[in-house]
């Protein structure tokens, strides 16, 4: 991979595979470590990619991998809601109530939620990705669902 | 909550501008490194001669080549460790050693050689916890990062 594109790929991935990260590190500082792991992977892959796309999938995958390792190990710590505060913007205080709500939730549930709304994936295209069959993908989603309407007293659109 | 929703409320969230810096930065190789605080690192450490008594052309692959076949001892951060000299088909010699290595400030590594008491210091700040890679620092000496180890110990918050 030359230079240019494995600098427009960070530029194209960087935020979306930072959100995965973090639903399953709960912690800022190791959701970083986690990026940048995904990233030296890409730019030590020796094989070709076909397009952006196939990019973009490897790196889901490679990043998935990533937090899955991190789970197994010991002494994590979450990142507070002071420090979430100070870490990152929101544009308003629902934005926030609802940030802080998901990192409230189990890893695989907060995990499925963003594979689910933020990178768009159906249920199956999860499944695949975590290695999972598709019925425990929705029952994660069903319960995060019910949890963040829980805390949030919102409906959730049902999708 | 659909897409559009749940993307405003994740578009304030991202990691560092440093992180980023670095991430973009990775394609260039680097001599200091930091690793995960939660994990132990094999590190290869080549030392470059600067002791009294040692020229200043020591620092050639050969002068380094023999300090490094002379028995050593290595602490981390205090703590002596294990060491490994190995040689690959090359010559090129690998220190590898076993310790906890922090992630917050430098680390000590001390280096001394039991056969004529000196010792060396030095001071790493390290960043890696992919597999082996190694940064070749005159020709014939490497210094390798390789995690492969559950911490034994890990330092409590």
């Amino acid at each position: 991979m030359t230079k240019d594109n494995y600098i427009l790929a960070v530029k194209r991935n960087h935020k979306r595979l930072f959100a995965i990260a973090l639903s399953y590190t709960k912690n800022h500082e190791d959701a970083e470590d986690l990026l940048q792991n995904t990233f030296l992977k890409l730019w030590k892959y020796d094989k070709p990619f076909q397009n952006d796309e196939h990019i973009d999938k490897w790196l889901t995958r490679v990043c998935i991998n990533e937090c899955k390792n991190y789970i197994k190990l010991p002494f994590r710590k979450s990142t507070t809601l002071e420090e979430v505060k100070e870490l990152y913007t929101f544009d308003n205080p629902r934005n926030f109530d609802v940030f802080n709500a998901l990192m409230s939730l189990p890893r695989k549930e907060h995990a499925v939620i963003v594979l689910f709304y933020y990178e768009d994936l159906s249920t199956k295209e999860i499944a695949e990705l975590l290695k999972t069959n598709e019925s425990t993908v929705k029952t994660r989603l069903r319960r995060a669902r019910v949890k963040l309407k829980e805390i949030l007293g919102e409906d959730w659109a049902n999708e | 909550m659909n897409k559009e929703e749940f993307v405003s409320v994740m578009s304030g969230v991202q990691s560092s501008d440093e992180t980023l810096e670095r991430i973009m930065n990775m394609t260039t190789p680097k001599k200091h490194f930091r690793v995960r605080k939660s994990l132990v690192v094999v590190l290869a450490i080549i030392m470059i001669l600067a002791l009294g008594g040692v020229s200043a052309n020591a620092a050639t692959d050969g002068a380094v080549a023999e300090y490094i076949s002379n028995t050593v001892k290595v602490l981390v951060n205090g703590k002596e460790t294990d060491s490994e000299i190995t040689t690959d088909e090359n010559g090129s010699k690998h220190i590898k050693i076993n310790g906890d290595l922090q992630t917050n400030g430098e680390n000590e590594i001390v280096i001394k050689n039991d056969k004529d008491g000196t010792e060396q210091i030095v001071h790493y700040e390290i960043q890696s916890n992919d597999k082996e890679t190694a940064w070749s620092l005159d020709g014939n000496t490497y210094v390798v990062a390789n995690n492969f180890q559950e911490p034994t110990t890990v330092a409590q918050k």
